[in-house]
């Protein structure tokens, strides 16, 4: 007897509930897409590009460590290896260096909108302050990115920003002796800078983003503010266990 | 605040989220169209500046030992060489604004105002934005001083970056000055040699900051020579100036010539080499 072809349809929806009934992500997908959002437009579309961005710097870092080589004889003939002669090093390079300025172009211009539509204020102070310790992080990554290279340029740029910074009061020596690891630079500076710039920054900035994406999807996106404050509603009574209960009924079932 | 009041607060946001979500739409397709047209154009913009640079750029080679700029610069300068400062030290664009403000701030205690005031209270600031700013109606009409700020910082950024973007005329041969004597010394070349035109001013040229004017001589030592060359060799570095430690890369009959020029510079005469 002929086996039946199975029907495609039906094998979808199958492997949709396999993975659905272990997971849920099926669920969790369709809801995150679905979910409705205010009117939005081309500049809620900043943020989405700065993850795009960072995950394309995360990937040619990637590629391009498994070429680099951090140390004082050999960073710089890895980096003219990669330039000139390894297939496509050039673009994989030159994708991450002009990825690092677009990457702090975004920032500002996604600052700029979050600021003017006042996107910040209540309920959403946590979502500008994980943003803004994002944004110190990465111009960290610039600093310590720089000196990678080590030509000319990057040692006495990196040696006078080190320098500067140790002439803040209280923290500033302490940072600095920090990132010398050493007397003076050279072979333990490279490391730290290399152990910072491809582990522990971007590290920290991958969970801070993974935070502040989860307040953007909890809270939902601020629409350009067109409206006024409607007036408060008197006839509310807080319940015995606010302000810390959810919402009052009236309101969260609206 | 009163359990009341939080209530209210959050009644009047949720009532006019809700108005707002209800003009809305769902983010597929409507958000996630406009998200992946301008994802696309960004990388297509990244992948054109790599190209762009890389095109336009050429390789150190025997015929261009300090390498090819390109319209984005160069792929790599020479390596570098702890012994010897041949390039002013130019940060990436995104860091020339402080740049910029080592140059206004050059003495040592102005420099406080460049390192720690400016960019440490802005990093605070920035941080507790929302917690200072905390007038709950969005429209731009009635955050004046929002609005202000908000034009103003990048207004300023803007402006420093411009200006630490010109880049100063760095020094080249032995010429420091138009006095031959003072030149021929062997203190000019070593001058030229270690870049110190890349932060001070000398008489024939070089850079208006961040180091302090030296074209006529050191404001400072004058013709005191032995404190010219504590500082030059190890004082400034110390002392957080910004200033590099030229004594871990010159020899300390080199530093005696390098503090005799900047005497020199001072009386525009040669001063007599003091060891
Ligand atoms: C890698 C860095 C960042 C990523 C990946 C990111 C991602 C996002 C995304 C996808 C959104 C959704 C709406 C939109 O795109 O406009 C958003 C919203 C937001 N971002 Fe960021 N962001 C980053 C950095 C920052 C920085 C530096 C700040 C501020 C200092 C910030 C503050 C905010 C705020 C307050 C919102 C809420 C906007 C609203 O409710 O409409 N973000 N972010």
């Amino acid at each position: 007897m002929p086996i039946p072809a199975p029907d495609p349809k039906q094998v979808a929806l199958q492997a949709e509930d396999w993975i659905e009934y272990r997971t849920g992500f099926a669920t969790l997908i369709r809801k995150f897409m679905f979910r409705k959002v205010p009117p939005t437009g081309w500049m809620h579309t900043l943020g989405s590009s700065l993850l795009t961005v960072f995950i394309l710097q995360a990937t040619t870092g990637m590629l391009l460590a498994m070429t680099y080589d951090p140390s004082p004889n050999g960073a710089y003939q890895s980096i003219r290896y990669i330039t000139d002669e390894q297939t496509l090093g050039w673009l994989l390079r030159g994708m991450h260096k002009w990825g690092a300025s677009m990457m702090v172009i975004l920032l500002f211009l996604h600052m700029g909108r979050v600021f003017f539509y006042g996107a910040y204020k209540y309920p959403r102070e946590l979502t500008w302050l994980t943003g803004s310790l994002i944004f110190i992080l990465t111009m960290m990554m610039g600093l310590t990115g720089y000196l990678l290279v080590w030509d000319e340029r990057a040692y006495w740029a990196s040696v006078v920003a080190v320098n500067i910074n140790g002439t803040a009061p209280v923290l500033g020596p302490f940072i600095s002796k920090f990132l010398l690891a050493g007397p003076v630079f050279g072979a333990q500076t490279i490391s730290r800078f290399y152990a910072l710039h491809m582990l522990m920054i971007p590290g920290a900035i991958g969970a801070l983003i993974f935070v502040h994406l989860w307040l953007v999807v909890k809270l939902g996106v601020t629409p350009w503010p067109s409206r006024p404050l409607p007036e408060p509603e008197p006839q509310l009574q807080p319940q015995a266990s606010a302000p810390h209960s959810r919402m009052p009924e009236t309101v969260a079932g609206e | 605040m009163s359990a009341r009041k939080v209530i209210n607060r959050r009644v009047r946001y949720e009532t006019e989220y809700a108005a707002s979500k209800q003009e809305g739409h769902p983010f597929f397709p409507y958000a996630m169209f406009h998200d992946t047209v301008v994802n696309l154009l960004i990388v297509l913009m990244i992948v054109g500046m790599a190209v762009l640079w890389h095109a336009t750029a050429g390789p150190i080679n025997a015929a261009h030992p300090n390498g090819q700029n390109g319209w984005l610069g160069a792929l790599y300068e020479q390596k570098a060489n702890p012994a010897v400062q041949a390039t002013e030290p130019r940060p990436e664009w995104y860091f020339l604004f402080l740049f910029e403000l080592l140059r206004i701030f050059k003495t040592p205690a102005e420099l406080i105002l460049a390192t720690i005031i400016i960019p440490t209270i802005w990093m605070v600031l920035l941080i507790v934005w929302p917690f200072l700013d905390r007038g709950r109606d969005r429209r731009l009409s009635r955050r004046p001083w929002g609005v202000a700020i908000g034009l103003s910082v990048p207004a300023v950024l803007i402006a420093l970056t411009i200006a630490g973007s010109i880049a100063p005329g760095v020094l080249a041969g032995t010429a420091i000055s138009a006095n031959p004597q003072i030149n021929a010394l062997p203190g000019s070349a070593l001058i030229v040699k270690n870049g110190c035109s890349g932060c001070h001013q000398f008489p024939s040229g070089g850079a208006n900051g961040p180091g302090g004017d030296l074209s006529t001589g050191s404001a400072k030592f004058g013709t005191d020579q032995k404190g010219l060359q504590d500082w030059i060799s190890h004082v400034a570095a110390d002392s957080g100036t910004g200033m590099p430690a030229f004594g871990k890369t010159n020899s300390p009959e080199q530093i005696a010539e390098i503090a005799q020029v900047i005497a020199s510079l001072k009386t525009n005469s040669v001063e007599p080499l003091q060891k």
